[in-house]
């Protein structure tokens, strides 16, 4: 096993999304008269301790952060009844975590409810690198307009991750997300 | 010192023999040595300084010092054996105790959100307590920052393991204090179990009826598995996303 040691990046992950909704909210008129709002991560405290590398191999516990965000795809939105639908917004950034097969490229698919203070989250995600592949869904809630809230996903890996399940929980922090799970060799886990 | 009483030695020539004359000379020897005892000199000496006389006073009566000694060395096990018996159970009763997290363990993120209304959707999250129940199950007390999350709880999971981490599912009920909230955790867990990170969507019920609610719990045991600061965050909505 390698012992190296690195901190965390930070990363943008939020805000850019934050910035994607504020563009989308000029194209697409809402309800609320007003600009989407940033982030606000001042109502969060976390805490990201120094990670030890694993070897890449067999079941680990993984942490990473979310960097570079891009958005590719503009989110669409529609009032309907006492909330909004947010939908079709594509987010894409590198995620970097403390395990090699868990390091790729991002990209996150998300919809929204939103009400007046939250809403429930949903988004199919992947995480592709040069060995392979994680996909699946992910639930969570959005806490703050035109941002991520925690959500987590249930990933199932292909290529050289077939028979592999990743899963991932994910904080936003101001301007850093930063993520927790396991990666096991199964499936995902029924009630 | 008395004269050496030559009488009582006897007389000596051959046909005394050796052991008899060794005798008699040590009683006249004995004899002549002082046995006297000022009592009034000893009376004032220890007057003087007690402790020369082994006069360390315990409930106001002299002891000699062996027995003080001996005394102490008596209570200081029995002291020791006192603490070590109480330790436990003084720590646990303590308000502010909390057990220690396992070693090496990083202190877990607070989740700090301003109080809500308690009406309508809202950020939830805050500190949660869980202890391991007789049964295996998980007893969950929450202290969010919105009433209507805040109760006490059950969560019964099974678990897959792996190697040295562990996928959990079950369901979770929760009793507020206008409702209830029902539905199934999953997660994962690792650290022999004693770090456990899930998330969960909940079906509100009572007052509670027409509200979901996502919450995403971190937990951290310590190493005897009875209690744990945790903290989840999420929200209350109006309803869940789409069922796949």
């Amino acid at each position: 096993m390698r012992t190296k040691t690195w901190l965390l990046l930070p990363g943008a992950l939020i805000a850019l999304v934050a910035l994607g909704c504020t563009a989308a909210g000029a194209a697409t008129p809402m309800a609320s008269p007003a600009s989407t709002p940033v982030a606000t991560p001042k109502d969060i405290t976390t805490s990201v301790p120094p990670v030890e590398m694993t070897d890449g191999e067999g079941d680990e516990v993984v942490t990473g952060v979310v960097t570079d965000p891009a958005q590719t795809a503009t989110e669409t939105y529609t009032t309907v009844g006492d909330h909004q639908q947010v939908r079709d917004g594509v987010v894409v950034a590198t995620h970097t975590a403390n395990d090699v097969r868990a390091t790729g490229r991002m990209k996150v698919a998300f919809a929204i409810d939103w009400y007046t203070n939250a809403g429930p989250f949903w988004a199919d995600a992947s995480i592709t690198n040069d060995k392979g592949a994680w996909t699946g869904p992910c639930t969570g809630a959005a806490t703050a307009k035109g941002s991520f809230g925690p959500f987590s996903c249930w990933l199932t890996g292909s290529g050289a991750y077939a028979g592999w399940t990743y899963f991932q929980a994910s904080t936003p922090s101001g301007a850093t997300a930063t993520t927790e799970g396991i990666i096991y060799q199964g499936a995902v886990p029924t009630p | 010192m008395p004269e050496l009483d030559t009488d009582r030695l006897g007389r000596t020539g051959p046909d005394d023999p050796l052991d008899a004359r060794l005798e008699r000379a040590v009683h006249a020897l004995a004899d002549r040595a002082s046995t006297r005892v000022d009592a009034a000199a000893v009376a004032e000496h220890a007057a003087r300084d007690g402790r020369r006389f082994g006069g360390w006073s315990f409930l106001k009566r002299e002891v000699p010092v062996p027995a003080a000694a001996l005394i102490g060395l008596l209570v200081l096990p029995l002291a020791l054996a006192w603490t070590l018996s109480l330790a436990g159970p003084l720590q646990r009763e303590a308000p502010d105790a909390r057990p220690v997290p396992a070693v090496g363990a990083a202190p877990l993120p607070t989740v700090s959100l301003p109080p809500t209304d308690g009406a309508g959707e809202e950020a939830v999250g805050g500190a949660e307590h869980v202890v391991l129940a007789a049964d295996g199950s998980l007893a969950v007390t929450t202290d969010l920052n919105d009433p209507r999350v805040s109760g006490t709880g059950t969560w019964r999971f099974t678990t897959t393991s792996g190697d040295g981490v562990a996928t959990l599912t079950g369901p979770f009920h929760l009793e507020g204090p206008d409702g209830a909230w029902d539905g199934t955790c999953t997660g994962a867990g690792w650290n022999g179990l004693h770090d456990i990170l899930v998330d969960c969507w909940l079906t509100g019920s009572g007052d509670y009826d027409g509200l979901a609610w996502y919450r995403q719990s971190r937990w951290r045991f310590a190493d005897h598995w009875d209690f744990t600061d945790g903290t989840s965050r999420g929200a209350i909505t109006p309803g869940g996303p789409p069922a796949n």
